[in-house]
């Protein structure tokens, strides 16, 4: 199987370079992962930079695109791509060496949106109560493995990553303006109002395509402009 | 250009104006569909009509507003130096006020 992948090193390189890679068909089983292939590969040539942590799509490290699409390379198998596989460091962010990118701009994005629980009640002796209904209102938003895929698959982040919070950023607003346990509704809406920070998004859907989690951004942000609208009228 | 509280407002006058335009272009097609006017007098006394008048001028009003929200989201994704992005939109509002009262003008003659 053929692999074309992205190196770049900006401390010695002028021009990121694709380089040509191949693994035998004894190399290969048909349960291999991406990321089992990448590591096969990093064994033929150790200077390979990738990032890979839990190695089974639970930690969000190895997101990269994968032929055109922002995948966990550890929950890809091998065999469901085409050859030769071309992968690139996900767009939208600066690349740091091969396909290790600087997340920075999206934890920032992320931390904007206060994604903790925001109650001004003296602290119950227990726990914060919830009913089984509002509990199920955090299902699919609470999941979010915080891998980077939507929001660098974005075209709205790629053109205003320092202004637009982004899908993953997003969605986690979400989770804590649905959470019935949260005080800080109407904060939480004022700092997402302006044309950027919300607005930017042009329902393109590209996140919910790519999410490796099964997720919907786009719907949290419809929800979130509806309860705008909820709101203000 | 955009007040930075204005985000849902602009969101929203985009889309009720879409509804208007979308009724509006439906009813002239099946206007024009059903009922074909052959003449210039057909046409007068149908464009006429107090509530003709009034729903055109509230078109000519959506499309302003409509067109301007969206030309506006462009040019806030893809122009970024501030320089160059006040002149364009400024450009934009221009073209867009004046069609708009060049499009008014000829509805007030036509009513005459």
């Amino acid at each position: 199987m053929e692999f074309s992948i992205y190196r770049y090193n900006p401390d010695t390189d002028k021009q990121p370079r694709m380089q040509a890679f191949e693994l035998r068909d004894d190399e290969l089983d048909s349960e291999m992962m991406l990321l089992d292939a990448l590591l096969a590969l990093k064994a033929q040539d150790e200077t390979l930079g990738f990032r890979r942590s839990c190695g089974e799509g639970v930690c969000g490290s190895d997101g990269m695109n994968v032929n055109g699409t922002n995948r966990l390379a550890c929950i890809t198998p091998l065999f469901s791509l085409k050859s030769p596989v071309v992968i690139n460091p996900m767009p939208g962010l600066p690349v740091i060496r091969d396909l290790i990118v600087d997340m920075e701009q999206f934890y920032h994005q992320y931390r904007a949106v206060k994604p903790y629980l925001i109650n001004n009640d003296p602290e119950p002796e227990v726990e914060y109560r919830q009913s089984p209904v509002e509990r199920d209102r955090l299902d699919g938003l609470y999941e979010c493995i915080l891998c980077g895929c939507c929001s660098t698959s974005c075209p709205s982040f790629w053109w205003n990553p320092d202004k637009f919070l982004g899908p993953a950023a997003l969605l986690q607003s979400w989770r804590f303006l649905a959470d019935s346990r949260d005080q800080a509704t109407d904060e939480r809406l004022a700092g997402l109002d302006g044309p950027f920070k919300l607005f930017r998004c042009h329902t393109i859907m590209n996140c919910v395509e790519v999410c490796p989690k099964g997720l919907n951004p786009t719907r949290a942000i419809g929800r979130i402009k509806e309860l705008m609208v909820k709101r203000s009228v | 250009m955009s007040r930075p509280t204005h985000g849902l407002g602009d969101w929203l006058l985009q889309r009720l104006t879409a509804v208007y335009l979308a009724c509006f272009f439906v009813y002239l097609l099946l206007h024009f569909l059903m009922q074909p006017q052959h003449t210039f007098q057909e046409w007068h006394d149908w464009v006429t009509r107090p509530v003709m008048l009034i729903a055109t001028a509230i078109f000519i009003l959506a499309v302003l507003v409509h067109g301007w929200v969206g030309m506006r989201d462009v040019v806030l994704d893809y122009v970024h130096a501030i320089g160059r992005r006040i002149t364009v939109l400024s450009l934009i509002a221009l073209t867009l006020i004046g069609c708009s009262l060049w499009a008014l003008r000829m509805l007030v003659q036509v009513s005459g």
